[in-house]
């Protein structure tokens, strides 16, 4: 029996702290002249925010060695993180100089303004690993997080998670495979936690009723503007992953393969409330939510000699998204929310609104589908109707989730040159396109532009046109339906690289490492089913109408090492 | 060296997270529940000190803008209520599309239109802060600063459901049993299903009463704030609608007690100024508090800079309606003449009634007393006193027309009479709207001014009368019922 020896210099205690901040400056005015500001002779702010983020985590560490082969570690640890963010805003009007944007040029005050916002995490944790040779690796681990979005009474989460490793390639019957460079499988299991609810700044007091305060000529004025929820608490998410690591043909092909199950309970919600009860929504715990997919990346180089190498990487994942669990009155007919209708079974994608039925042949009007329903509530049968608040929403089969997404890269080198292009690529799945439904109004009035698309309209001598009647005052011919959905998949060449480094037997006769020089291009092309569409902004289905793409950047730059 | 620093990292460590509050965070843009109660307990006056601000929460949310938490320029408050009711008669007219050109077409109704969640969302946050102050002060309480708290918060209360039973529904008369509005008299996060017509009457002409007697002795700081007299005036509108003219009556007498009537020079300022003697109610807007392009002057001021003026969406009064003024009513001349002689840029029959004070600091109107008199000279009339009915009349019309004599009408012609001089009188202040649903009128709007797509007929009480509930309450509210 080896007696386990606990030797001081086997611990090691380390601090870690960081600080960040941004430094947010802003300077608007609209001149004294034309437009908004005119008549009340130019309007001012002047706007100065503050973020910061600070980190301070304090870990102990106990690893040992036994017999060479067996390989412990310990790590116990603490950390806090404390967001803070102060504001200062303040606007005038009436300037007197046209070149003087500061706040004294002006004298009628408009605004003045100034909050904080805080924002903190703690956490206790702990995590052991053992490795035996360099084949077998497990671990497990342990955490307990407080977070101030939640009533004291719900702050605390505990989560947890095991994993375990096995290096095939080490095994001797792998050896003798010389094709086989590494093969390394592992799976996980584990438990983390989420307190965020999206954006808004109310949610960093999420469990707190909150008021604004407004000026009543003087006398202070509140109004409830968010309504908190002490029982929310985290939101659980149990991972379970298990995937395939390998090298093939001495590292020349590389590889993953993953599969993953993800749970989430508890999710997270601001739930909406009928607005009747003076309430808009309010943050629940609500349901289950279930992702599965697989991922899969790759990694050769096609052709690897002394000077020329050439590598292409690919990586694609498959995402599947399940509702598991909703609350009892969300059951029968769902929780609809802007396109979509959260009901168990189906995902949290898959799009709920009106079915387009085409154009009304007599009269260019545009056609939703209704039920007909009898006595008894049961749908019978479908009808069409003129107007979208007249008529039925379905699932139409849609959902904004794609069926792979991912990218496609390449590279080459030839001795000193190198040459990369990245790409990435999205099949299937749907997104509303509202800047198009934008410009297919039917209703002309001033200041809207149309889409080529609309010359197709019906009319009496085109009556079999899809796209509805141009009339005045025409409101229901491009509302909201599936006739606006549209394929999101896309092509995108992200970034196409050209460098040279300069050759090293110059370069070390001036004392230096190494100089490259090199070309960039950035968001070099995109291909999209409709031309102006950007399906790379949003996963969740929704790209509003007026957004910008990425513009396209070309860029020449040196990097010198020392 | 090693053990200073162990030891100057463990009490770094002890200040940053052993620090109990570390994560009590409080928001300080906004007041929390806590705080509120906190500042409630902290002293004696303490329960009026956080019943007031709600109440003067009020005030600020009848005149702010984007209520639905949408930009939408045609959102400002009770006034953009006022403005989309007075372009869904025939007396208005737009003759472009833009803002409000929905609602003037009867396009704007539909559960899933913005105008229907707006009214609706507008007054169910109105009644929550209501119930706020309601479930807070005691309805027994002797404190003066309390009951007046107390007293405009059921007012208000009074007021929303009076203004949503009437959008969501046709009128009391004859509609006794129909679907009114769901009502709350609580705080509470389940939604409720449509109450009777006749039971949303009960509740507001109840709170109402309740609240006149609770401001008896409120002296308020300024006509920003709801005391008896304007509670009166609520009080003699409903009674209007529910045909108790005795009761409008004698509320209309003793809301307009008070005020005079203004006179001819007023008359022209702009509409624009709540320090006017006849105004009641209104809403101070000051360069702090104004919405810029999202207020009513915005909209409706011709010779202004927003949408109403410079992007000549011009709100016009309808061309019958001006023929029927005479030459001496001075009421003529806040309107642009066919000959343009007035403003010879803008087209004829243009409102230049309101006119911004500048800035976008022009002051909101609700209630004047020349209403009240109107109210008590309708009330009288159908009442059998045609004398009492002429008299009333009489002191509002001898200050807009130096040639109007006493009425010699009487009957059904005195009450046509009073119901046309309204009409005239109160061009786009919001209530023209409401009478046309209790008198049970329709609208023509044809051989007039009125552009093409706008010129059709509306037969009293069609369902384009009324909103239809919106989408968001009929999806999470279940077992609501819609509106044809």
């Amino acid at each position: 029996m080896q007696k386990l020896v606990v030797n001081l210099n086997d611990f090691k205690f380390t601090t870690n702290f960081s600080y960040d901040a941004t430094n947010n400056n802003r300077v608007s005015w609209q001149n004294n002249q034309y437009g908004n500001a005119a008549n009340v002779n130019g309007r001012g702010s002047v706007i100065s925010s503050i973020n910061s983020t600070l980190n301070f985590n304090q870990l102990l560490n106990y690893t040992k060695t036994i017999n060479s082969d067996h390989k412990i570690g310990v790590l116990l640890g603490h950390e806090n993180y404390n967001y803070n963010s102060g504001y200062l805003g303040g606007g005038k009007e009436n300037f007197l100089l046209l070149n003087n944007s500061q706040l004294d040029n002006a004298v009628v005050i408009q605004s003045l303004s100034s909050y904080t916002d805080r924002y903190a995490v703690e956490g206790y944790f702990g995590n052991i690993n053992y490795s035996y040779k360099s084949k077998y690796t497990a671990s497990g681990s342990i955490r307990r997080d407080a977070s101030s979005r939640f009533a004291p009474e719900h702050r605390w989460g505990t989560f947890w998670s095991t994993s375990a490793g096995y290096v095939l390639s080490e095994e001797s019957f792998i050896k003798d495979l010389t094709f086989i460079d590494l093969l390394k499988l592992r799976a996980s299991y584990g438990t983390r936690g989420n307190d965020d609810l999206g954006n808004s700044r109310n949610y960093y007091y999420a469990y707190q009723d909150q008021y604004s305060v407004t000026n009543n000529n003087g006398n202070t004025a509140i109004a409830l503007v968010y309504k908190g929820n002490r029982d929310i608490t985290w939101e659980t998410r149990k991972d379970f992953n298990i995937g395939l690591d390998f090298g093939l043909f001495k590292s020349r092909l590389n590889g993953t393969i993953e599969y993953y199950h993800s749970k989430t309970q508890d999710l997270l919600f601001d739930l909406p409330l009928p607005l009747s009860t003076g309430i808009t929504s309010q943050p629940y715990n609500i349901g289950d939510l279930k992702n599965t997919g697989i991922e899969l990346g790759l990694n050769g180089d096609v052709i690897k000699t002394e000077d020329f190498k050439w590598n292409i990487s690919l990586n694609a994942s498959r995402p599947k998204n399940t509702i598991t669990k909703l609350p009892e009155q969300f059951r029968q007919n769902g929780l609809k929310t802007g396109n979509f209708n959260y009901m168990e079974g189906h995902s949290i994608y898959d799009y709920f609104t009106y079915k387009y039925a085409g154009v009304d042949p007599n009269s260019g009007e545009a056609l939703y589908f209704k039920d007909v329903t009898d006595a008894n509530g049961i749908v019978t049968g479908k009808t069409t109707v003129k107007k979208t608040a007249d008529a039925t929403r379905y699932y139409t089969g849609d959902s904004a989730i794609p069926k792979f997404f991912g990218g496609i890269g390449t590279s080459i080198t030839y001795r000193d040159f190198d040459f990369s292009i990245q790409t990435s690529y999205r099949i299937g799945g749907k997104v509303m396109d509202y800047s198009y439904r934008a410009l297919m109004s039917g209703g002309g009035g001033d200041w809207v532009n149309w889409h080529k698309d609309i010359l197709k309209s019906w009319t009496p001598e085109n009556k079999n046109s899809n796209i509805p009647i141009i009339k005045e005052n025409y409101t229901y011919g491009n509302e909201t339906s599936d006739r606006f959905l549209i394929d999101a998949s896309y092509f995108s060449i992200q970034n196409i690289t050209l460098g040279y480094k300069l050759p090293a037997a110059f370069v070390k006769k001036y004392k230096l490492g190494t100089i490259r020089i090199y070309a960039v291009a950035d968001n070099v092309y995109l291909w999209a089913k409709r031309k102006g569409l950007d399906p790379r902004q949003a996963f969740n289905g929704t790209i509003e109408s007026g957004s910008y793409s990425p513009m396209r950047t070309v860029s020449m730059g040196l990097n010198i090492n020392f | 060296m090693k053990r200073i620093i162990v030891c100057t990292l463990i009490s770094l460590l002890s200040l940053i997270s052993c620090k109990k509050d570390f994560l009590n965070t409080q928001p300080t843009e906004s007041v929390s529940e806590q705080q509120l109660t906190d500042l409630a307990n902290a002293s004696p006056e303490g329960l009026n000190k956080a019943v007031s601000p709600v109440v003067s929460g009020f005030y600020t949310w009848m005149r702010q803008a984007y209520t639905s938490n949408i930009e939408s320029d045609d959102d400002f408050g009770q006034k953009s209520i006022d403005l989309s009711t007075d372009l869904m008669t025939q007396d208005m007219v737009q003759a472009k599309s833009g803002w409000f050109y929905r609602d003037y077409i009867f396009n704007a109704r539909d559960a899933n239109s913005l105008r229907p969640r707006m009214a609706w969302n507008f007054y169910y946050k109105l009644i929550y802060n209501a119930n706020a102050v309601i479930k807070k002060v005691p309805e027994a309480t002797t404190d003066a600063n309390l009951k007046n708290n107390l007293g405009q918060a059921l007012a208000v209360r009074g007021l929303a459901y009076f203004y949503l039973v009437q959008l969501f529904q046709h009128t009391y008369k004859g509609h006794e049993n129909s679907p009114g509005v769901p009502i709350y008299t609580e705080i509470t996060l389940k939604g409720k299903p449509r109450a009777k017509v006749s039971e949303v009457y009960q509740q507001l002409e109840g709170d109402l009463l309740k609240a006149y007697d609770l401001l008896q002795g409120y002296s308020r700081p300024s006509k920003v704030y709801i005391d008896k007299d304007i509670t009166a005036g609520f009080l003699a509108r409903i009674y209007m609608v529910m045909q108790r003219w005795a009761d409008a009556a004698k509320y209309a007498k003793l809301a307009y007690a008070t005020y005079p009537i203004m006179n001819e020079i007023e008359y022209g300022k702009g509409f624009n100024n709540i320090n006017n003697p006849e105004w009641m109610w209104g809403a101070d807007i000051t360069s702090e508090t104004t919405t810029f392009y999202a207020s009513f002057f915005s909209h409706v001021g011709a010779t202004d800079q927003g949408y109403g003026g410079a992007l000549q969406l011009y709100k016009a009064i309808d061309k019958r309606l001006y023929e029927k003024m005479s030459v001496t009513d001075i009421r003529g001349k806040l309107y642009n003449d066919p000959a343009k002689t007035i403003q010879p840029e803008l087209p004829p029959y243009v409102n230049l009634k309101f006119k911004d004070i500048g800035s976008w600091t022009s002051d909101y109107i609700y209630m004047r007393a020349s209403e009240m008199y109107f109210i008590e000279a309708e009330a009288l009339a159908h009442q059998g006193d045609n004398g009492g009915a002429a008299n009333a009349l009489y002191t509002v019309i001898s200050k807009r027309d130096p040639a109007y004599i006493l009425s010699v009408n009487t009957g059904d012609t005195l009450i046509d009479e009073i119901l046309l001089q309204k009409r005239i009188e109160f061009w786009g202040e919001g209530l023209t709207f409401y009478d046309l649903k209790r008198l049970k009128r329709g609208i023509d709007r044809t051989n007039s001014n009125h552009p093409a797509s706008a010129a059709f007929v509306i037969p009293a009480e069609d369902k384009r009368f009324i909103f239809q509930i919106p989408l968001r309450e009929m999806d999470t509210n279940k077992g609501m019922e819609q509106n044809p």
